[in-house]
């Protein structure tokens, strides 16, 4: 009992280190370095791809078709976010995009910052 | 008691012993990232030089890591480095080693206050990085044939070098960094009181063999690390801007780097930055601002020929020029002109590309339009088959509807786009097109060497100016640093 329950907490844990951003510094403009990719899930941004911090930005589904063209590519994009992440759930409008030098050294260089302070709706 | 003659000896004797007893110590690293089937690296002729920089240098201390299994440069190593100096390969490993090894004699006080510790690096060099201060080399275990990332490479930071640096300034170490990779420039910020760094090149520019070659040369006993670098900048003809971490080059790269920055670019289809900077500097407003950036590099090349510039006066006054820089202004004004065409015609491209009467058929829903660019290189095969396994896991029909929008998106877009390469199939070249106007400039490797031996002129008279007006007092780590 004692096994299953230290197991589960175990998994609980690393589901979330896995999918947690703790970086949200409240609604506004985000700078966005990360890997776009396509999949069953949509369109969407990867940050901190194949690392223990890895978390996505799902974008609305109409404004995918802004972030197609860079499938597969490092990119680097300005994100309004403009409600707070629900649990590990960050969602946003691109508002620029384009493509960036990758890392050769470190493919998960990327990040998210707060550029511009917003209201959230 | 003990006389003034003899206080004055033991005097002379104390300093004497001192110059004696200090040990000076060269580590040398580099020459990886190259081909794996030549015999030889780019990088032998100055791996020669510095090795017969330890041949005049009775004493020192060398460790080489440089060997990358070509045999042409190993044998270099064998035969013309000192045999009792200590020789390996450069990989990660290697390189993690050596820092760990001379960090436990700069802890265990076997480098003592007054030693002098060289660490001379050449090998391929990559653009900065954001997590990094410096920058990265290549080490000898693979290949790049990307020489702005060295994409493919493995690669080593130099910011680990700051432990050393921190540990030499704290035991009174003189320190000095040489760093004649491509992209050196960004090693400045491994620079501080102590340690002297010298680059090979501007943070955004290529380096190329003969200044790290002039520099292992210039390596002459009396001299201080400044005036090597002086020596071997002046010799330079490359289009790189090298620089090194004293007060006189830092106002002077303040100056000048950014408004050189473009005169050193030409194309070249192994290692280019003329396509990217045409790219980034085609709208009106970059061609405006380079505009501006001319008339500025202009004015400051003005101010350096009229600090040297003589008056006389006997019947009349005289002004003779002790610096002209004539040939320098009508080469940068042709290259300008060159590039500002250049630029108008990657705008050209641009609105071929934008194909306007199609505004409407690929407007998005939040009213952008797609470039034919993206038009040309979206996967539209994937992005309509992840959308149609999406519709079977939407949970609404508002969603469903919303993936079926960017399905029928998608399809109209991929069929377009095959209608205009039909049509078009010249589109199908863009990247090809981009280079024939890179092509086109009049910049070339020749004209940006002719560039190069001019402003060294121009460098070194800002230079000179920048010594005088600073404190006499001011000490630098890299006048220091006595050979």
């Amino acid at each position: 009992m004692r096994f299953l329950s230290l197991l589960s907490l175990f998994l609980i844990n690393s589901t979330s280190a896995l999918t947690h951003w703790s970086g949200f510094e409240g609604c506004g403009t985000y700078k966005v370095q990360g890997v776009a990719q396509s999949s069953k899930k949509g369109v969407l941004i990867v940050v901190n791809d194949k690392t223990q911090s890895e978390f996505e930005v799902a974008i609305p589904i109409e404004n995918e078709v802004r972030l197609a063209p860079y499938i597969d590519q490092a990119i680097v994009a300005e994100v309004l976010i403009n409600t707070p992440p629900k649990g590990s759930k960050i969602q946003g409008l691109i508002k620029t995009i384009k493509s960036r030098l990758p890392n050769p050294i470190n493919p998960a260089d990327t990040g998210m910052r707060l550029i511009s302070k917003d209201k959230c709706e | 008691m003990i006389s003034n003659c003899q206080k004055i000896t033991l005097f002379f004797g104390l300093i004497m012993s001192q110059t004696a007893w200090s040990s000076n110590y060269l580590l040398v690293i580099g020459a990886g990232g190259e081909d794996k089937d030549k015999q030889t690296t780019i990088f032998d002729q100055s791996i020669k030089d510095i090795a017969d920089y330890t041949k005049r240098s009775p004493g020192i201390k060398v460790n080489v890591a440089l060997n990358g299994g070509h045999a042409v440069t190993q044998e270099i190593i064998n035969s013309q480095f000192p045999e009792n100096a200590e020789k390996s390969h450069f990989l990660e490993a290697d390189y993690k080693r050596l820092i760990a090894k001379y960090k436990a004699m700069l802890e265990n006080n076997e480098m003592v206050s007054g030693d002098q510790f060289m660490i001379y690096v050449n090998g391929h060099g990559a653009l900065k990085q954001n997590e990094f201060d410096s920058h990265s080399i290549a080490t000898s275990a693979n290949e790049s044939k990307d020489y702005n990332t060295l994409k493919g490479a493995e690669l080593v930071d130099l910011d680990q070098l700051k432990i050393l640096r921190d540990l030499a300034k704290k035991k009174g170490v003189k320190m000095a960094i040489f760093d004649g990779s491509c992209h050196s420039g960004n090693s400045q910020a491994l620079a501080d009181e102590n340690t002297c760094v010298v680059s090979g090149s501007g943070p955004n520019h290529f380096a190329y063999g003969p200044f790290s070659e002039n520099f292992a040369k210039a390596l002459q006993k009396g001299k201080n690390l400044e005036e090597v670098f002086l020596e071997a900048r002046d010799k330079d003809d490359t289009p790189a801007f090298p620089m090194i971490s004293t007060p006189a080059s830092q106002s002077v790269t303040a100056l000048l780097y950014e408004k050189m920055t473009p005169y050193f670019y030409h194309f070249d289809e192994h290692a280019d930055k003329m396509v990217t900077y045409l790219e980034e500097n085609r709208s009106n407003q970059k061609i405006c601002m380079a505009y501006q950036n001319f008339n500025s590099l202009i004015e400051t090349i003005n101010f350096a020929e009229s600090i040297n510039t003589v008056t006389s006066s006997f019947f009349w006054t005289t002004k003779t020029k002790l610096l002209d820089l004539t040939h320098l202004k009508d080469l940068l004004t042709q290259y300008k002109n060159s590039m500002e065409i250049a630029a108008l015609k990657m705008q050209e491209l641009d609105n071929q590309l934008k194909f306007d009467h199609l505004q409407n058929l690929f407007q998005t829903n939040y009213n952008e339009n797609y470039s034919l660019k993206e038009l040309l290189t979206t996967d539209f095969d994937k992005l309509i088959q992840d959308s149609t396994n999406r519709l079977t896991l939407a949970s609404t029909n508002s969603e469903r509807e919303k993936i079926k929008g960017n399905i029928s998106f998608y399809n109209r877009a991929k069929e377009k786009r095959n209608l205009l390469l039909r049509d078009h199939p010249e589109l199908s070249f863009l990247k090809d097109k981009q280079e024939e106007i890179a092509k086109s400039t009049i910049a070339t490797y020749y004209l940006n060497s002719e560039i190069a031996l001019e402003e060294r002129k121009l460098y070194k008279a800002l230079y000179e100016n920048a010594q005088k007006s600073q404190a006499p007092t001011t000490g630098n780590a890299c006048q220091n640093f006595k050979l």
